[in-house]
């Protein structure tokens, strides 16, 4: 082990140090992402969008049955679902911009988005 | 009629050897269970990371490239996005790997180049995932983690080479 100490470098130090940096940077950076104005779900290949400022809550048909999506203090989740794993409901609370939520089974996206809608190279 | 016969070098011995050894690695590493999807601690890079430093870079890339190679093809992998994706990873760490080769032993130690070498190939990987298989802003979320698995990752890997360095002395 001393034999290792003595191995390392200047350059190990600053290393490590500038990567544990950049990673906490990054880390902060994720924290503090900007909330979004609209909710976007999709569903049967047709998106609708709803202002995150007005509390609603709605069902949507899925090909497994109905999906509840609330809206409630600038913030949106899945409530009730139809699919086996639930993964969507254990998601929770989603409102940073471009944050998203899926269920693959009943073919349910909802993600979040700010007040100019992102360039998204998938749907163009 | 020619007859050419290839005698293979010393050199060729050693590649040959030690991508062998990687290749094993990369096979335990892919059936051992992952506990985070995406993430894996990549400990077929410690032997690319012994043979640049024992034999320099001629050697490292060539194992590396092997060890990409065949063991794509034994997991059937081949060509898939899966294979290109540890092919970028492992061809942008041997890039960084050159650049910094002049500086061992002065300024950095193994664990620095273990380090690069690990943030370079995440980086790769992820600006293919961002071009190609993944073309959403989204994924952008998931980058602290990959980088803080490749700090960690990195750090021991580079540990784990020295300890080998030194047995070889």
């Amino acid at each position: 082990m001393s034999k290792f100490i003595n191995s390392v470098k200047l350059g190990d130090v600053l290393t490590i140090l500038f990567f544990m940096a950049l990673v906490t940077l990054l880390f902060i950076k994720l924290i503090n992402l900007p909330t979004g104005e609209f909710l976007e779900i999709e569903t049967n290949n047709e998106s609708t969008i709803f202002n995150l400022e007005h509390d609603i809550q709605k069902k949507f048909s899925g090909p497994l049955g109905l999906t509840e999506i609330i809206i409630h203090n600038k913030k949106a989740r899945i409530k009730e679902s139809p699919c086996n794993k639930k993964y969507c409901i254990h998601h929770g609370w989603i409102n940073k911009i471009n944050e998203t939520i899926v269920c693959i089974p009943n073919e349910i996206r909802i993600s979040i988005i700010g007040k100019n809608k992102p360039y998204d190279s998938t749907n163009y | 009629m020619t007859q050419q016969i290839i005698k293979p070098s010393q050199d060729d011995h050693r590649i040959a050897k030690l991508a062998a050894v990687a290749i094993i690695l990369s096979m335990i590493e892919f059936f051992f269970p992952s506990p985070i999807p995406g993430v894996k601690p990549g400990i077929a890079n410690i032997i690319t990371l012994y043979a640049l430093i024992s034999f320099g870079f001629y050697t490292a890339f060539w194992v590396s490239i092997i060890r990409i190679f065949i063991s794509s093809i034994l997991l059937g992998s081949f060509l898939s996005p899966t294979f290109f994706l540890s092919f970028l990873g492992g061809i942008s760490s041997l890039l960084i790997l050159f650049l910094l080769k002049n500086f061992y032993g002065k300024f950095f130690g193994v664990i620095s180049l273990s380090l690069w070498a690990s943030f370079a190939h995440i980086m790769g990987q992820f600006i293919l995932v961002r071009l190609w298989i993944v073309p959403d802003d989204g994924i952008y979320t998931l980058l602290p983690f990959f980088l803080l698995s490749a700090l960690i990752f990195g750090v021991i890997n580079g540990f784990i080479t020295f300890l080998l360095l030194k047995q070889k002395k």
